[in-house]
This record gives C-alpha cells, structure tokens and sequence, in this order.
C-alpha cells in the first residue's frame, strides 16, 4: 500500500488532518478505533496483527512498524 | 477434524423466551462511556434494547418456559423425549447439573438421558451436533436441546466492554427423526489458547471464591469489576473471528458439497454488528442473507442463533423449506457451523417471562 493512501485511511479512522499526518504523529486507539484498525489492515494488507499490540501503539510510525515495512511502498 | 453428516434428522420446532424486563442502551449509560464513545459504540455493537434477567430469575426458568411452550404447541408426548440437553454457562447450581433439575420439573420420564455442556457463544450448533448424534439412534425418538445464558447476571455494570452489550435468553428445540430427506453438515473447533478472552477468572477450584476475588477492582480503561465478573477482550475476539469464522463457513460448505447460492440464510452467533458485517463482507454474503436480533435483544450468548431464527425467519419459513448456515462463535475460544435443512417448523412467538 502506498504510504499517502494509508495516510489517507489513518486520517478518517482517527478523525485527523491528512495533511499533518506524519510518522511522529500521535494516536489513541480505543476499543472502537481498534476493530475499525484491525478491518483496516486486513483489508489492505491482508495480515492479521495481534490486537494487544496495537492497543499499546502511539505513534502512527509505530504502527507502520506492526504491519511491516515491507508492505509500504513509496508515495 | 470434526466434520460430521447426517440424514435424515431434522428441527421439528424451536422456541424462545426472555425475560419481560428490557433495559435501553440510552444516555444513562453516558457516566460510563463519554456521550461521543456511547453512540459510536451502540452503533458499532448494533445493540438498541436487551432484555434482562432480574436477579433469581435463572436460565433454566427461560428454558424451561420455552420448553413447556413447544411441548404444548407441537402436541408433543412427553414420553417420547429421550435425551435431554442443557448448554449454558449459568447453571442453577454448580451441583448438580441444571439438566436434572429440568428433567424432574418439565415432567420427563426417569428414562431421559440429561446432562449439561458447558459452552456459550458455540453452544447452540455443539448442541444440535449432540442431538443429532443421539437422534440418528434407532431407540431414539425425540431429543430436547434447552441452551441459554443469563449473562448480565455476571456482567459488571461498571465495564465499558461489556455493560451494554448482553441480553438474556433461553431457547428449547426439538429434534428428530424425519421421512423426508434432509441431509445435515457440522464443523466443530477449538483454541483454548485463547481461553483469557473471554473469562471469568474465580469463582470456579482454580481461583476460588473469597472476599479477594469479590472486591471491584479498576482496570486501565477505567472499568471496575471483580474477579467473578467477566472479562472480555474486544480486539482479541474480533481478531479470532475474523480470522476462523469465514473459513471454516467455507470449509463445511466445501465438505458438503453446497455452493453459497444454494444457502437461504446465514444465522451467525450475534455477537456485535460490526464483526457480523465484516465476516459477510469476506463471504461475500448479501445483508438479506444474514439477520439480525442483536438490536432489541442484544447478544444473548448461546441462545442468539436459536432466537434470530424465532425473531426473524418465523414468517419466512411457514410451509418452506430453507437450507441455512448457522454459525456460532467466541468464548472457549470455541467456533461451530453447521448446514441445515429446515422445512415448516413448529416456532411459537418468543415468550416473556416474568
């Protein structure tokens, strides 16, 4: 997946500005953002992550991190 | 793998009751969860309305109800009643089994087979399995499956998992042998690695009940309970879901050799609306396929396959003959599906206890 079409994802789920999103950025994920998560990554990246781990990320770079590097590429 | 068929062994009838008394997911609920969460929430979960078992009121009263209901309405002779099963996970007492106090109160022979499973969420398809196994006996007539929880009765109304979520319900259904064909598909799994997910740590010999395991405790998402209360990780079940459910709905229908046009409808476990559209969207099931009793009733546990079916097919399967997929999952961790053909049941309107 490209990283601004992630971005773009990341940017309704969490009700945030796509444009100030960046690897620093901060989210919180509750029980409702993180079914919404797990949907998402399922769907574009076709993996299922563990869900305690998510519920401990921070940052959006961090969550990259989760899903895998590999599966970015480019803009 | 235990994949299992049968011939020839059919629902006669089903019937459901709940308690009379119905709480509101409303703004009441507002201190617990933050008014922007509670809406978001009851929209994601999907539930509107549960209905409510007040304390002292048991399963087995629900069951028993439904029961009586069925036995009267299908013109059942009791003495044909050969097996006796109780699936719950809120028996009467933890001695003896639930299933024979039920014997003894709904009048059946000393000559029944009772026993208990203890299961929830799956219960309702490993029960039927169980009943079509004992009903595919030559010395077999009848067998009644009575499965349900009363889950709010160890739910924490301080838990933002699970305070909005359960109803309460019990169901009776009668299965036997029929003169038509109709051929029948199990799938029965398990993952107890899983089993923290959904658990109520004490109470049973391994943390037994003391004034420790009594006292509320807070957690980080800031709901309270104790550890006789149950503990519910959404994010894990989802994932298990997600992950089990759609394959193995495919793998029986592989196994059986139907094609997903074939099937009328889909009856999953309803567990929250949001998993339940998400699991459809991998199967690419139509919303028509799959209908929901979570809204005005909640998930009612084991009992919620056998009570969307009174809910919502009671109509559409007078003088029909449906094939439909049921599928129950969660707590164990446990998952079932079975394919089943159903045609004209006996379904009385769903009771109210009080």
């Amino acid at each position: 997946m490209k990283r601004n079409d992630f971005y773009k994802r990341i940017a309704e789920l969490f009700e945030i500005e796509e444009e100030s999103i960046n690897e620093e950025t901060p989210v919180k994920i509750d029980s409702l953002s993180l079914l919404a998560l797990i949907v998402l990554i399922d769907e574009n990246f076709n993996k299922q992550v563990n869900a305690g781990q998510l519920k401990n990320v921070e940052t959006i770079g961090a969550l990259m991190n989760i899903i895998g590097r590999d599966n970015f590429e480019g803009f | 793998m235990a994949l299992l068929s049968f011939e020839n062994i059919i629902i006669s009838g089903i019937a459901v009751a709940v308690p009379g008394n119905t709480i509101v997911n409303n703004e009441n609920y507002s201190g617990l969860l933050g008014a922007e969460l509670l809406y978001k929430s009851i929209e994601s979960t999907g539930v509107i309305k549960r209905h409510v078992a007040p304390p002292g009121v048991c399963t087995s009263d629900l069951c028993k109800a439904a029961a009586e209901k069925l036995i009267i309405e299908m013109s059942v002779d009791k003495s044909s009643i050969d097996v006796l099963i109780f699936i719950s996970q809120t028996p009467d007492y933890r001695i003896p089994a639930t299933a024979c106090i039920l014997q003894e109160s709904l009048g059946l022979s000393k000559k029944t087979a009772s026993f208990d499973i203890n299961l929830g969420c799956s219960g309702y398809v490993y029960g039927l399995s169980t009943a079509f196994m004992f009903a595919n006996q030559p010395g077999i007539n009848r067998v009644l499956l009575l499965v349900g929880d009363t889950v709010n009765h160890f739910v924490s109304a301080k838990d933002r998992s699970t305070a909005l979520l359960f109803g309460d319900a019990g169901s009776a259904t009668i299965i036997e042998k029929s003169y038509t064909k109709s051929n029948s598909y199990f799938s029965l799994n398990t993952d107890g690695s899983g089993f923290k997910a959904l658990n109520i740590p004490a109470g049973g010999y391994r943390i037994p009940s003391s004034f420790d395991t009594l006292t509320p405790v807070r957690h980080d998402d800031g709901s309270i309970r104790n550890l006789e209360q149950l503990s519910l990780d959404g994010g894990e079940i989802f994932n298990f879901s997600i992950r089990e459910v759609p394959k193995d709905i495919s793998g029986l229908m592989e196994f059986a050799g139907i094609f997903p046009d074939e099937v009328d409808f889909i009856i999953f476990h309803q567990a929250n609306k949001f998993m339940l559209d998400f699991i459809s969207k991998k199967l690419k099931i139509d919303k028509s396929k799959y209908p929901l009793s979570l809204e005005e009733y909640g998930n009612t546990s084991s009992a919620s396959i056998p009570l969307t079916i009174v809910d919502k097919l009671r109509e559409r399967l007078k003088g029909n003959r449906k094939k439909i997929v049921l599928s129950g999952f969660g707590v164990g961790l446990s998952w079932a599906s079975a394919i089943i053909e159903i045609e004209n049941p006996n379904i009385p309107q769903i009771l109210f206890y009080t």
